[in-house]
């Protein structure tokens, strides 16, 4: 039955000191702030806990949303501030392609012989990691913006960015991302 | 290298613009109609597409760990918990009362140390005669003085009453604490 009711509803009934509304609101978006957080924080396991710190902090100010924003919005921008902390208490050294200008490239297979199989699971790896090599900035915003499918105007509210800065951090990282993306693209065609 | 209207170069950036919604109305309607009739740009933008496709299939939502909503919950009605406990009082008095003590009797030994410290150590000739010789005569008992400022007893009364003294304020501030809270 909550999980039909409206993000304003269940916030409603939340504030109200309703417990299952709470639970509906934290399985509504368990994945996407967790997501988003492992975007920034890559690493399962300290995501899990930034995570839980998003929603309890989302909890705790919940009266304080106007509603002026969607809730989502309002949600990520907290677990972005949260991811954040997180990593300039945390993160000692990252690796990011912000240091590279390169577009990003498909790993070497390091035998010259080696078989197509092991080309085509090592395009896969790398795809699937190309996120994680993107800047956390840019990992966050192409994801906000692909999957999450936030506007820039909403990027720019979660992330404090201009409008300018946050497209062209979008449009780097699809260029870094081209190599891979056509390769996948070229597999698939095959 | 084809252009829209107002000049805009239409790149790849420009399709990406196009296929996630961002360009203006105007320019929009235009590119799609110079994707319709130009065979090349028709191509970019198949492939512009599918690049979007394939970035969508990697951007997959992921999963926290099995427990995460209970976990939240169960932190959550923790912190509630917390929030609604009437916190407890605390008596200050048992913090006030041992550490005066113990600053009375420091107080005390400190004296009395210092007092027989003083009295073993040699006196000291003054180095230069005094320069208003009939006060000193006026106040000729001033070593008698002296040996009565410095004795033990002089000390740990002053301690004690030092001490005694430190307490009552304390405790007065403490009472004025808690019936403030």
């Amino acid at each position: 039955m909550a999980a039909l009711l409206s993000d304003s509803n269940l916030i409603q009934q939340a504030l109200a000191g309703s417990q299952p509304a709470f639970a509906t609101l934290v399985k509504r978006y368990e994945k996407y702030v967790f997501t988003l957080v492992l975007r920034w924080v890559r690493n399962r396991e300290e995501a899990n806990e930034v995570a839980q710190d998003c929603f309890l902090k989302a909890f705790r100010y919940l009266g304080d949303f106007r509603g002026e924003s969607k809730f989502t919005t309002w949600l990520y921008k907290i677990a972005y501030t949260t991811s954040l902390n997180h990593l300039r208490r945390h993160k000692p050294d990252i690796r990011s392609l912000d240091d590279d200008e390169q577009p990003l490239a498909l790993a070497d297979s390091g035998t010259p012989d080696a078989g197509h199989e092991m080309e085509r699971i090592e395009r896969q790896v790398a795809l699937q990691d190309a996120i994680s090599l993107l800047s956390e900035e840019d990992a966050a915003i192409i994801t906000l913006f692909y999957l999450h499918e936030l506007s820039l105007d909403e990027i720019c509210q979660v992330t404090g960015l201009s409008l300018t800065n946050a497209k062209t951090r979008l449009c780097r990282a699809r260029q870094r991302l081209k190599p891979l993306l056509e390769a996948r693209i070229n597999e698939i065609m095959l | 290298m084809t252009t829209l209207k107002n000049g805009i170069q239409i790149d790849e950036e420009l399709l990406f613009d196009y296929a996630d919604g961002l360009l203006f109305d105007a320019d929009a309607a235009e590119l799609a109609q110079l994707i319709r009739s130009n065979a090349t740009l028709r191509s970019q933008y198949e492939s512009v597409m599918a690049q979007r496709q394939a970035l969508r299939a990697v951007l997959r939502l992921e999963a926290p760990d099995k427990g995460f909503s209970a976990q939240v919950l169960a932190k959550w009605q923790a912190e509630q918990v917390q929030a609604t406990r009437p916190k407890p009082v605390r008596d200050w008095r048992l913090v006030v009362v041992p550490v005066g003590l113990s600053a009375l009797l420091m107080l005390s030994l400190g004296g009395v140390v210092l007092s027989v410290l003083l009295d073993q150590a040699p006196a000291k000739e003054p180095s230069q005669p005094l320069l208003m010789p009939d006060i000193a005569m006026h106040v000729s008992n001033l070593p008698e003085i002296s040996n009565w400022i410095t004795h033990p007893v002089t000390y740990l009364i002053g301690a004690t009453l030092m001490g005694w003294l430190t307490i009552k304020l304390a405790e007065r501030l403490l009472i004025a604490k808690l019936q403030r809270a």
